[in-house]
């Protein structure tokens, strides 16, 4: 025991020394760990040139962003693009088959290989195995490689309904298209859009592409810059817990921090069609790929396209009305540009949309799609809705989209709201030949009466006088009979939304004679709108008034030959005049029907010639 | 084992101390243990519907029970011959500390975290770490000195 104590004695060290040496010990700790932070601090002050850093793909993001990379997973970005397995593919390739233009296309799979066999460009059947495919939530088109490039084929997967279907009825085509109107180069078209980062990657001699893209579909780096440096230099905790406590990272964009021009150039980098600037930047973007970075100012490259854009072999003023205003999906980018107001705001796209959250349908969360959207920079309105809508205040009237976000843009199969934001003005509308927000609900109403009534609301500063003519027919039905193949789809949308003037869906049956007219029209997608609308009509009627159907809705197929679609025409007319009309108000003088909700032949004749007159083709 | 009468006094703290707070940790932990199955139980979405709070506390639950069973099993060892008693004094603390500091770093952490990281509480579960490697070098290197 004595020896232990000895030995404790002499082996335990000097107090102070142990003191002094903690004490160093501590203060290296300190300078060391001060010189880290020092460091992490300029690293995180230091700007970045984004334009230099590779690209580290969504896999990466996962690691430390899994709630974003969860909310980014179950868009339709993140599946614009995908490489044709079984869970990407949504088509019946169970040996389906569909018949267009006489032509028989078959549609198989062995295994994991996916085939469509179709008419080629040159006359011949031809089975092409499908290593791509484009878009999951209406449509879903299908790409293949034939020789030195990939094809995007003419047949697509209507996703909605279940059924396949050729593109001449998903764009704005008449009856008699070629066939292979819509086989199209992917390589040097969809790529850029649907993709990250896209480079064709042309070879002039042998007039082949060998494309590479960063990731297929739009993924995070579509928006936030490449993140190579970000995901390197994230690695370090210090540096991760030193942004954690408050900071920027130089090393990764976040489009909420940039400006609002930036912003909107982020989306309309893809939502906004645009041609190369100038022009002779084409042979960068075949060549090498597409030179937009996230944040970069995006007219350094291009240039979107308006109205007046010259393009040779396109007419590209069938996409816009004649004031200027798009009327196809992706121009929004041009569309918000355009709007009221917009110039010098905080308005940009994330002002309503909502890229990790919400409703992947549309990319909005379910607030912003009502009046809350608009209330959030309009607060003063929300206080005296109905003084300002001069509409019922929780009605379809003070829908702020519906007046001031119209659906007057075709896309897919849909009619979506206009994104360019405007003041609903009739006598305008009238003008320049486009729908106007009043006659899109009230489409038992004529032109001039909205016109009268849009100035006697808001004053004559507010709303042009109303154009001499104008209120002889109801605007709506002066569209669907006489306007072009734009007007015609969007007028058989507006009768046939679920919002209206009316409440009473039995009410609202008085369109089915044009509905039925409209499923004659000589381009597929319009006669496809006539008898969707149509079956929801009817449904919505027979739900509201409880009662068995008397006689169910012949089927009607808007793809199929002539022949069969007069006979299932025909079949139609006979349920509507077996129908009990007796509870369907006559809609008034501005609508041309008979006594008994028939069309009056003379006066629709009339107005469906100048349908006639307007025909015209509407690509991608 | 020596019986408890004959320990020296220093020892007889000691052990006092380990069992105290062993048995009080544990208690604690296996508490917390409950509550984490009541969340199961009640579906608690605060915890359930958060994979980072998930892991910290369900690290923290199972960190706090095992340690505390170290600090009552450390009651059998911390007499070990060839280790000196100031060592064995340091030890013990450092065992006591380290086992309050990592389990509690992982609850903190888990408590307010950001997306991909722990909160700044889980500094302190490396810390404890560092604390628990002490007694442990002073267990195995009194484990491989020759008994005298």
């Amino acid at each position: 025991m004595a020896a232990a104590r000895t030995e404790e004695t002499r082996l335990a060290p000097n107090p102070v020394v142990r003191i002094g040496t903690a004490l160093l010990g501590a203060l290296a700790l300190l300078a060391g760990l001060a010189t880290m932070v020092r460091s992490v601090a300029i690293d995180v002050t230091t700007p970045v040139d984004l334009s230099r850093v590779s690209y580290a793909t969504s896999r990466t993001c996962v690691m430390c962003h899994p709630g974003r990379f969860e909310t980014w997973h179950r868009t339709f970005h993140r599946t614009m693009t995908q490489r044709a397995d079984r869970g990407a593919v949504l088509g019946d390739f169970e040996d389906a088959r569909l018949v267009f233009q006489g032509v028989t296309s078959r549609f198989t799979r062995e295994g994991e290989r996916h085939f469509i066999e179709t008419l080629s460009p040159d006359g011949v059947m031809a089975r092409h195995e499908v290593v791509m495919t484009v878009g999951s939530r209406r449509i879903q088109q299908y790409v293949t490689r034939i020789g030195g490039r990939h094809v995007r084929l003419p047949l697509a997967w209507n996703i909605e309904e279940r059924r396949w279907i050729h593109l001449n009825g998903g764009f704005l085509h008449p009856d008699g298209s070629d066939f292979n109107t819509h086989r199209a180069d992917w390589d040097n078209n969809c790529i850029f859009c649907h993709n990250v980062k896209a480079q064709p990657r042309y070879d002039e001699r042998a007039d082949a592409f060998d494309p590479r893209v960063v990731e297929l579909g739009i993924a995070c780096e579509a928006c936030h810059g490449p993140a190579e440096q970000h995901v390197r230099r994230n690695r370090d905790p210090m540096r991760r817990y030193f942004l954690h406590a408050g900071g920027r990272d130089p090393t990764i964009l976040s489009p909420r921090e940039m400006t609002p021009v930036r912003q909107i150039q982020l989306c309309g980098h893809c939502h906004g069609q645009r041609l190369p600037n100038p022009p002779q930047r084409l042979a960068e973007f075949i060549l090498v790929g597409d030179p937009y970075t996230a944040g970069d100012d995006l007219g350094t490259f291009t240039a979107p396209i308006g109205a007046h854009t010259e393009l040779p072999g396109v007419d590209l003023r069938q996409r816009f009305w004649r004031d200027g205003t798009p009327r196809l999906t992706a121009y929004e980018y041009q569309g918000l540009l355009m709007s009221k107001g917009h110039a010098g705001t905080e308005l940009t796209c994330i002002s309503c949309h909502e890229m990790h959250g919400g409703d992947p349908r549309g990319m909005i969360r379910p607030e912003m799609r009502s009046q809350r959207g608009c209330l959030q920079c309009h607060a003063a309105i929300g206080l005296d809705v109905r003084a300002h809508t001069h509409h019922h205040p929780t009605g379809p009237g003070s829908d702020c989209y519906a007046c001031h976000m119209p659906p007057t843009t075709y896309g897919l199969l849909a009619i979506h709201p206009s994104h360019r934001i405007t003041n609903p003005d009739p006598a305008h509308a009238a003008r320049t030949e486009m729908p106007d927000a009043c006659t899109l609900c009230h489409t038992d109403r004529t032109t001039l009466w909205a016109a009268n009534e849009a100035r006697r609301w808001y004053g004559e500063d507010a709303a042009e006088a109303a154009p001499k003519g104008g209120g002889e027919i109801a605007e709506t039905v002066r569209a669907l009979l006489g306007g072009d193949v734009v007007q015609r789809a969007v007028a058989v949308n507006a009768m046939t939304q679920e919002a209206s003037y009316t409440t009473d869906a039995t009410a609202r049956l008085w369109v089915v004679p044009f509905l039925l007219l409209t499923m004659e029209d000589r381009y597929p997608a319009v006669r496809h709108f006539a008898y969707r609308g149509l079956s929801r009509l009817v449904r919505r009627a027979q739900a509201a008034s409880g009662a068995p159907p008397s006689a169910r809705l012949p089927d009607f197929d808007y793809l199929a030959d002539g022949p069969d679609r007069a006979a299932a025409i025909a079949r139609c007319w006979s349920w509507w005049r077996s129908l009990d009309r007796g509870r369907i108000a006559h809609p008034g003088p501005g609508v041309p029907l008979d006594a008994d909700l028939m069309p009056i032949r003379a006066e629709v004749a009339a107005m469906t010639v100048r349908q006639a007159q307007n025909a015209i083709a509407i690509g991608e | 084992m020596t019986a408890r009468r004959d320990m020296p006094g220093s020892e007889e703290r000691l052990a006092r101390r380990h069992r105290r707070f062993g048995w009080t940790a544990l208690f604690a932990w296996m508490c917390g243990g409950l509550v984490l199955e009541l969340f199961h139980g009640f579906k608690l979405g605060d915890y359930l519907l958060d994979p980072v709070r998930r892991e910290l506390w369900t690290l923290a639950h199972f960190h706090g029970a095992l340690l505390s069973v170290v600090n009552l099993v450390y009651v059998r060892w911390a007499e070990a011959p060839g280790t000196s008693a100031v060592a064995r004094g340091r030890a013990s603390w450092a065992l006591i500390a380290g086992s309050v500091l990592m389990p509690v770093g992982f609850l903190l952490g888990g408590l307010q975290h950001y997306e991909g990281d722990p909160g700044f509480g889980i500094f302190l579960a490396p810390l404890g770490a560092l604390a628990l490697l002490y007694p442990a070098a002073v267990q195995m290197r009194g484990a491989w000195r020759r008994r005298e």
